[in-house]
């Protein structure tokens, strides 16, 4: 990253920019998973999302005023363009009809069952965008309430109404996972 | 250490486990570190990158002219057509009938001229019959 800066930042402050590539390198890997989450277990898409979130942000940082943290920021930006893809993909999927088949997952995990992330993903899809988004955020990712309210630019109350109508969703659409002690699954359910 | 009460929201024991069941199965695999260096240079690229302008993209370019000269034929073909047709209207308002229209409208006395008979001789049968009964009675 060290390059980077000469073409477009240079009016953003050299510390920042050191900032900047500290939180690329320290929050790579959650922003990658957060966007996979978000975006219903797709990697290729989670990649996509990240990588245009970080540019976004890179170009964004003159504006950048310091009023949140960082990574705070950093993340609204990722939110937002995970939202962006999930719209774009409905409208694909609404003119495609489902003529078009999902390409396969470039990036397979053997150890989970990848019947059971699809369950959870149209789960998640159920879920408003709000709830998705504090759920994803505080009940898999470990934010605290506080933090997620920021990320969100929203009052914690909010978050906290947010987080109990989805899980109870969530919950409610995956009744089996809720009750039973899970044994992997071979094929797909609903 | 004591968490302020909106740090983590309260969960029973079964969403507790019910989470943790989410969090373990709806997980990304981990980033290879062949991945990583890859996707390192991918950003590296793109930032080092200057903003590209729509509008200075070959593709976009090209599709602005094609758009111009389509724009450009089809105004064409409509301006050949359009005098045709204006033409057409400044005949009709000079065709003869218009005229004999016009003289009608006029002067009133121009209905003496009128033969009744002889346009009936054109009309068709049930027409003229109709016509008979009205303008002869």
């Amino acid at each position: 990253m060290e390059s980077v800066a000469v073409l477009e930042s240079s009016r953003v402050d050299p510390d920042l920019e050191r900032r900047f590539e500290a939180l690329v390198h320290s929050h790579r890997e959650r922003a990658l998973r957060l966007a996979w989450r978000l975006v219903g277990g797709d990697a290729a898409a989670a990649e996509d999302v990240t990588q245009d979130a970080f540019v976004k942000a890179f170009r964004g940082l003159p504006r950048f005023r310091g009023e949140a943290k960082l990574e705070t920021w950093f993340y609204r930006i990722l939110l937002r363009q995970a939202y962006s893809y999930r719209r774009w993909r409905g409208i694909r999927d609404f003119w495609d009809s489902g003529s078009l088949a999902e390409p396969p997952d470039p990036f397979p995990d053997p150890t989970r069952d990848p019947g059971l992330q699809r369950r959870i993903a149209a789960a998640l899809g159920k879920l408003t965008r709000s709830q998705r988004d504090v759920f994803v955020l505080v009940h898999l990712e470990g934010l605290r309430v506080r933090e997620c309210a920021e990320v969100l630019e929203k009052p914690i109350g909010t978050v906290k109404s947010h987080l109990h109508r989805a899980l109870a969703r969530m919950r409610s659409e995956l009744a089996d996972l809720a009750n039973v002690d899970h044994a992997p699954e071979n094929g797909e359910k609903g | 250490m004591n968490e302020r009460p909106e740090e983590h929201p309260s969960l029973s024991a079964e969403d507790e486990e019910f989470l943790g069941r989410l969090v373990e199965h709806y997980a990304p695999p981990p980033l290879s570190p062949a991945r990583r260096v890859a996707l390192d240079a991918e950003l590296r690229g793109r930032i080092a990158t200057p903003r590209e302008f729509v509008f200075a993209r070959p593709a976009f370019a090209s599709a602005l002219v094609g758009l111009a000269i389509g724009l450009a034929l089809a105004f064409g073909a409509f301006e050949s057509t359009a005098p045709e047709s204006a033409r057409s209207r400044v005949a009709a308002v000079n065709q003869p009938s218009a005229a004999a229209w016009e003289r009608d409208l006029f002067d009133p006395e121009s209905f003496d001229d009128v033969d009744a008979d002889g346009d009936l001789e054109g009309l068709p049968d049930d027409y003229a019959a109709i016509a008979g009964i009205f303008l002869d009675g």
